[in-house]
């Protein structure tokens, strides 16, 4: 696979993920970012950013849902306000958008750490 | 260490922390929710988001629907439902109801149902022990109980259940719960006939569950029996407290019974009149102040406090061009979303208009073609608490009409989110519930806690057609008991006080807790034909504003100085309307804005007085000018109406501070402290400085001789002194604005869902009262009027500040607050060109 191949390769896997991981939240299926992150953790593909990436990966499926809804029309931003005042947290969309996108990240970053401690094998002593 | 070890160490490592938080955001921990499910996006939280903030023309499948019926919106979100069945009717009112406020039906229900905690965790568990204690649930499942299903009264509330349910149905569906459902894992239960009931018993206990007789008991053991009864009378002998609706005469008949028993009380076999002697009341002021700081510690709308109602009615030469003419605008904590929803409902059996509360079916206050009426509170002493007699030796029991009772008991479970349940017992003499036993055990009759077919008797109301309907629908009114202001299509005005009045043997004294052992137990209630009321007075005019609405020679008890408003708002009104003789509805909408300070009208003239002639500052000479020009507006802008307002709360500190020290303020602040101007104080302070200035009340315990002027020149030194330091050097600029504010709450107590806080006018006695504090959240929760001088409906107007929708993404969550803000009304009615409409149509083909 040569080097440009490769890139466009990993430039559509992580675009079927996000697609999935986007996908499966509108399903319910919210553990999704968890299963791309092990997914991406266990993978042997090396490449610049692979880490962030991996990482990322949720967040950014969740965040093109919320864009994607907001641009349908839904009251994103004032639903998000309004979560963020009703948690008792400072009145502001920003919170609740955080929190999910943290709540993503977590599940990305555990994700990609179990996929990465099962399958990495680590120096031989 | 070796790399085998390493790797299972962090393989393990990462299946833990990936179990604990897969586990954690899928399940939730304690009060935290699962965060997985609540935040993916387009689930949970954010499934609301697709929800329709206002409405658009759709048909809607309703079951239960008989006959295809629908529901208009105009552009500001004025309700309009028309069904071709009564029950129809109810059942689109709920689903309406439902899909604008589910969150308000259901923060409602659990408030009096005693399951808050269930959503809002172990915070909320003193206001459920609060109310399964005082027995909201019990009461209203006795009041279904006795109501047929088949009567008009059942069926509007099955019905309307149904409606609320068949949105229940669709949220099930499409998963658009309203965001706090997301956050606390929770989802409201099925609606019920007993919830609206108890959404009902709600607000009577925020009219009626009145505290009185325990301030009393803590006023007497600080201040002395001889000191209360002369501050605190029963009868403030002031003519402006003397403004009744119902001058009399009246007729002298004996209490009639109570339509129904208390559905909190421990019932007693074979009961006999025996009198007994007075049982030994051990701790009054220990167990009073159990229960009122139970009573402060609920939401502000679970208590009953600042009432500042008013309602009007004016016709023949006094209403322009003839006929009637009705304004109205009940106060309440403001919230948004409002308490009310604003709708016209027609069906072959109602053709009707006002504002409706969330959860009850019908209108409460309103118009139909023939009549309208809008409602301000009694007053009236509608609690009576009673110190049962026990003994060790008799565990459980207590002692009344010479024999040891058992008590009754009822358990409950509360559940908590993120919390262990928590058991409750609740105790019942025949008195009613126990509230508590810290000192001695009191128990409380509540006429809130009688079942009342109050359902029954407002949709009566709103079939109304005369007076004669209008009095006849309300003889089955018990509480709260409320004056309804009535104006007809023919012209008629009227007033009555419907509801019960609890009366007591001759002797017993019902303004402080009561002995339990018999002899001063309940005897009945006003009879309805002695209850205040009047029609067509000759006067032209009706007037009422939470006053005593009787004379001094009526011959029941129905509460004391601490109860009734003290006629400030009365005289005011009063006096605008004889200004006014011909008024049109435009001068009646105008009135419901006057921040006329009657007191200050009063007392500011005697403050110059005193200070005339004597010895002030550059500050002080300007304050007296601010204020000799000053037309006793409590406005924005006022520099007066600061200066006025810090007087007189200087001045009634001075004068009643000296002897106040024993008075334990905290327990119940809203009543006690100095600071809230207690009602009998300010009547009081205003007699003495107008007709009795060397009162010894101005001389200090152990103090030199003090007079009126006296205590006057001081307080204004004060006064000017604070206001220099807080507000600045020049007087001119002290507005009322600064000082002075309004908010309005989230009904969840969200902060930055509310509006506010922003300067405001008025105070809490004058007509727009603006009461609860200097930033305050209680006042004029619907203004209406209702102008019946030409031929056929008649013409209405009406605003309330919030708006339809609770939902604060909507733009009719709050779109009505700036017409409420600068005093501007809407028609009562759909405005030309419906924005949208709802085809609803039943199960059946």
């Amino acid at each position: 696979m040569t080097p440009t191949t490769r890139r466009v390769a990993v430039v559509l896997a992580i675009a079927v993920a996000v697609a999935a991981v986007a996908f499966g939240a509108t399903l319910g299926l919210w553990y999704l970012p968890f299963v791309a992150g092990a997914l991406a953790g266990a993978t042997r593909a090396r490449f610049p950013g692979r880490t962030a990436l991996v990482l990322l990966v949720g967040p950014l499926a969740w965040a093109a849902v919320l864009l994607w809804d907001a641009g349908r029309g839904a009251t994103v931003g004032a639903t998000a306000r309004t979560v963020s005042a009703l948690a008792g947290l400072p009145p502001t969309a920003f919170v609740t958008v955080v929190a999910t996108l943290l709540v993503a990240l977590l599940q990305a970053t555990a994700g990609g750490w179990l996929g990465r401690a099962i399958t990495h094998r680590g120096r031989r002593s | 260490m070796p790399a085998r070890i390493r790797r299972t160490v962090n393989i393990a490592g990462a299946l833990v922390v990936a179990a604990v938080l897969l586990l954690a955001l899928g399940a939730g921990y304690g009060p935290l929710p699962a965060l997985g499910p609540e935040l993916a996006p387009g689930q949970g939280v954010w499934a609301s988001a697709a929800a329709d903030t206002t409405a658009h023309d759709e048909t809607i499948r309703v079951p239960g629907l008989s006959r295809p019926a629908t529901v208009s919106f105009d552009s500001d979100g004025y309700t309009s439902v028309t069904t071709a069945t009564d029950d129809d009717l109810f059942l689109a009112q709920g689903y309406v109801a439902a899909r604008f406020r589910l969150t308000q039906l259901d923060l409602e229900r659990r408030a009096g149902e005693g399951r808050l905690a269930r959503l809002n965790g172990a915070a909320a568990v003193p206001s459920d022990e609060f109310e399964l204690r005082l027995g909201l649930l019990r009461t209203a499942q006795a009041e279904w109980s006795r109501t047929a299903h088949d009567s008009p009264a059942g069926r509007a509330l099955l019905a309307y259940a149904q409606g609320v349910n068949d949105w229940l149905a669709e949220l099930d569906g499409n998963g658009q719960w309203p965001p706090i459902y997301g956050l606390t894992g929770t989802r409201p239960a099925r609606w019920t006939p007993v919830d609206s009931l108890v959404v009902q018993e709600v607000l009577t206990q925020q009219l009626d569950f009145s505290t009185i007789p325990l301030d009393y008991a803590l006023l007497t053991h600080s201040l002395g029996p001889r000191l209360t009864m002369a501050w605190f009378p029963v009868r403030q002998p002031t003519t402006m407290s003397a403004q009744p609706y119902d001058p009399g005469p009246y007729p002298a008949l004996p209490p009639a019974p109570l339509a129904s028993p208390n559905a909190n009380a421990a019932a007693v076999p074979g009961l006999t009149a025996a009198r007994v002697g007075q049982g030994p009341v051990t701790d009054a002021a220990t167990s009073a102040g159990t229960i009122l700081r139970d009573v402060r510690d609920l939401p502000v709308n679970q208590q009953d406090l600042h009432p500042d109602s008013n309602a009007w009615a004016v016709n023949g030469p006094e209403a322009a061009g003839g006929g009637a003419i009705l304004s109205g605008d009940p106060h309440l904590q403001l919230s948004l979303p409002s308490y009310w929803f604003e709708v016209s409902l027609r069906s072959p059996g109602y053709d009707v208009a006002g504002a409706s509360l969330p959860g009850l079916p019908g209108v409460v206050l309103g118009h139909n073609r023939d009549i309208s009426w809008s409602i301000t509170n009694t007053e009236n002493q509608a609690t009576l608490f009673y110190t049962e007699r026990t003994d060790p030796a008799h565990p459980n029991q207590y002692y009344w009409r010479g024999a040891w009772e058992p008590e009754r008991h009822v358990h409950y479970r509360i559940d908590v989110r993120g919390s262990s349940p928590v058991d409750l017992d609740v105790g019942l003499t025949v008195h009613g519930p126990i509230m508590t036993v810290d000192g001695q055990t009191e128990s409380v009759t509540w006429m809130g806690n009688y079942p009342s077919p109050d359902v029954a008797a407002l949709l009566s109301l709103n079939r109304a057609r005369d007076f004669t309907g209008f009095r006849s629908a309300l003889r089955d009114w018990q509480a709260p008991a409320l004056n309804f202001v009535y104006a007809d299509h023919s012209g008629n005005i009227g007033a009555l006080g419907a509801g019960y009045y609890p009366q007591t043997p001759a002797g017993s004294r019902p303004w402080l807790p009561m002995p339990g052992t018999g002899a001063d137990d309940v005897t009945g209630t006003i009879p309805f034909a002695a209850l205040p009321q009047s029609y067509d007075p000759p006067s032209h005019r009706i007037v009422s504003t939470n006053q005593r609405p009787v004379a001094a020679d009526y011959p029941y008890y129905i509460g004391t100085s601490l109860n009734f408003d003290p006629g400030y708002r009365q005289t005011v009104i009063t006096g605008y309307l004889a200004g006014h003789p011909a008024m049109t509805a435009d001068h009646s909408a105008a009135l419901q804005d006057d921040v006329t300070d009657e007191l200050a009208a009063q007392l500011v003239p005697a403050l110059l007085r005193a200070v005339r002639g004597t010895s002030l500052t550059g500050p002080e000479r300007q304050a007296v000018a601010q204020l000799t020009r000053w037309h006793d507006t409590m406005a924005v802008d006022s520099a007066a109406a600061s200066i006025w307002w810090t007087f007189l709360t200087t001045y009634l500190t001075d004068v009643f501070g000296p002897r106040w020290t024993r008075v334990p303020v905290r327990t119940d602040p809203d009543v006690l402290a100095l600071s809230t101007l207690p009602i009998p104080l300010r009547e009081a302070l205003q007699r003495w400085t107008l007709h009795d200035p060397d009162n010894s009340a101005f001389t200090p315990p152990n103090g030199a001789h003090r007079d009126a002027p006296t205590v006057m020149r001081a307080a204004f030194t004060t006064a000017v002194t604070e206001l220099a330091a807080r507000l600045g050097p020049n007087p001119a600029g002290w507005t009322w604005g600064r000082l002075h504010s309004r908010q309005i709450p989230s009904l969840t107590g969200a902060t930055g869902l509310g509006v506010g806080p922003y300067p405001a006018d008025g105070d809490p006695w004058t007509v727009d009262a603006a009461d609860g504090g200097m930033d305050s959240t209680f006042g004029p929760t619907w203004r209406m009027t209702v102008a019946w001088t030409g031929t056929g409906p008649p013409a209405a107007w009406a605003v309330y500040p919030g708006g339809q929708s609770e939902d604060p993404a909507s733009p009719w969550y709050q779109n009505l607050v700036p017409l409420w803000r600068s005093r501007q009304t809407l028609p009562l009615a759909a405005k030309p060109g419906h924005d949208a409409t709802w085809t609803m149509r039943g199960d059946r083909p």
